[in-house]
């Protein structure tokens, strides 16, 4: 009996070993899943995408809100440049990020991070609102779009309205309980009532929301979402009369508007997020390179401005490279981000310093080079018509 | 100015030398020296010397001096070939990261991995982490449909 249990004993211990020894020594048993998390918010999208389908572990610990949440704020800290044209029936998507500051060269080169092509629905009409927490929206006729570049989908939307002829559409996201809504209006005339809609809701419908201020947005300029509240430039009705231009507010969380005075007292040119405050762009004079008054939104609730001018103009012409650049907004850091409106072969950036009253380029090598044109029927002429993001981040 | 030594032990029982200084570049040591419980050396139970080994080399390499400041370009390629390791020995160095808690060991361990792993496909990831699927191949097919393009 004894012999018998040894032998068994030892062939077990063979086993044992002739299995340690065909594990390859990549492999590691040892990394527990709070790690694992920590490798996949590291990740680009499309390969946590991908493993989704590794095991159902992996696909519950990627779709779970903890997991997209974290990977969203990360991706917050740092946004990037998203710029796209069209071409026939498709859209050419690019995603650069914003280069760092601390490269002292006037003229840096970089990579595009991400690129690709998408089919866009038919009829579709941009302009379109800017990137709010990661999505955008644009519109056929008088449906919203609402587009995901992060995760390569539109999603199409009844209309708010079927007796509306024109849509205004402002795109919200309130970060209290990390929802994106959207605000239309009828485009053509002033109106005191909009419909909201809340995405991600189990029936996504179209709400009745009425207010004392009837108003009539603004089209030229674009809304802004900044801390739950979406701002435009409207003309607000009193008693029948039409008023001088305004600031609407409606607060995403609460679908409440409000309005506040323009600091300057007539139309700003844009309307930005600047540290983290909504910020008010004009010409300093009525020359566009002729530098910028900015008024900061200091107090939502009191209305206090704080005013700054910068020698940061609205255009620029860069004579090296003989193209138009205007000004899509301010980073983190402080530096002004101009985009150009047209490129042949690489996309270029400018950065402009207000402490060094300069300006400094980034040149992204390789954005439509001729092998991309060729196989994309791109010809080779400038690419005109761009669409840029300079806030753009992630959403799952 | 005296630099302070302090002696970090191994799990297999190998003693190393180390400035407070550096050492307390790891929140785990440096609560350990504000409680006071250093005299006899810190016991690190789950690092091994080879990797404490590359712990401390990386300590030493961020301990900023102000005479000597590096700029962060030299620091990554430091960074870079100092990650120049087996995919084993640099799991072994996120869990050793992690436990000390040394946040920017952590992040450039992990974002290495990250990098390692991101072109790989699903099988690949399952032979790298060892993991089982468990889809059925209808399951399987469900989630790859439903972002067709993260596989193209």
């Amino acid at each position: 009996m004894e012999q018998r249990e040894e032998n068994t004993e030892r062939i077990h211990r063979e086993r044992r070993k002739r299995q340690s020894s065909s594990i390859p020594k990549t492999t590691t048993l040892l990394c527990p899943l709070d790690l694992i998390l920590e490798i996949l918010l590291r990740l680009p999208v499309k390969s946590v995408l991908r493993f989704r389908c590794v095991s159902k572990l992996w696909l519950s610990t990627t779709t779970d809100p903890y997991f997209t949440n974290s990977y969203e704020a990360r991706s917050s800290t740092r946004p990037s440049l998203l710029m796209f044209f069209k071409n026939k029936d498709k859209l050419f998507v690019f995603t650069f990020p914003h280069h760092n500051q601390n490269s002292k060269e006037l003229h840096s080169y970089s990579q595009h991070v991400d690129s690709y092509h998408i089919k866009y629905p038919k009829y579709c009409c941009f302009p379109f609102t800017e990137s709010v927490h990661g999505l955008i929206s644009f519109r056929i006729s008088t449906k919203p779009i609402i587009w995901n570049p992060t995760m390569r989908q539109f999603l199409i939307l009844p209309k708010p309205e079927k007796s509306w002829k024109g849509l205004s559409v402002f795109l919200g996201y309130d970060p209290v309980e990390g929802k994106h809504k959207l605000m239309c209006m009828n485009r053509d005339n002033t109106s005191d009532e909009c419909r909201v809609l809340t995405l991600g809701s189990a029936q996504e419908k179209w709400r009745r929301i009425k207010t004392n201020l009837k108003h009539r947005s603004i089209l030229r300029y674009y809304g802004q979402c900044i801390n739950g509240v979406i701002y435009y430039q409207a003309y607000i009705d009193q008693m029948g009369f039409i008023s001088n231009p305004t600031i609407m507010s409606f607060e995403v969380r609460s679908e409440k508007f409000d309005t506040i005075t323009l600091p300057s007292g007539s139309f700003a040119n844009m309307l930005i997020p600047y540290q983290g405050r909504l910020a008010c762009v004009n010409n300093t004079m009525d020359d566009v390179n002729g530098g910028i008054t900015l008024w900061t939104l200091e107090d939502a609730e009191k209305h206090i401005w704080s005013c700054k001018l910068f020698l940061a103009p609205l255009a620029h012409y860069d004579r090296s490279l003989k193209t138009d650049f205007k000004l899509d907004g301010i980073t983190h850091a402080g530096e002004f981000i101009y985009v150009p409106s047209t490129f042949l072969k690489s996309f270029y950036v400018l950065y402009f310093d207000p402490k060094k009253n300069s300006f400094r380029k980034v040149e992204f090598r390789g954005t439509a080079d001729e092998v991309f044109r060729l196989s994309h029927g791109l010809g080779n002429k400038k690419v005109n018509r761009l669409y840029t993001f300079s806030h753009h981040v992630t959403s799952f | 100015m005296s630099s302070k030594m302090i002696v970090l032990m191994s799990s297999d029982g190998q003693s190393f030398e180390v400035e407070e200084a550096v050492a307390i570049q790891s929140q785990t040591i440096a609560h350990m020296v504000e409680d006071d419980c250093v005299a006899d050396g810190i016991p690190l139970a789950n690092v091994e010397s080879k990797i404490l080994v590359k712990v401390i080399e990386y300590c030493k390499k961020y301990h900023v001096d102000e005479a000597n400041p590096i700029s962060e370009e030299d620091l990554n390629k430091w960074d870079e070939k100092f990650m120049d390791l087996e995919q084993s020995t640099i799991f072994e160095l996120i869990l050793a990261a992690n436990y000390l808690n040394i946040k920017s060991l952590f992040d450039l361990t992990c974002q290495t991995v990250a990098d390692m792993i991101k072109g790989k496909t699903p099988e690949e990831i399952r032979s790298t982490f060892n993991i089982e699927n468990d889809f059925t191949p209808e399951e399987e097919e469900a989630v790859r449909k439903e972002n067709q393009w993260a596989f193209e």
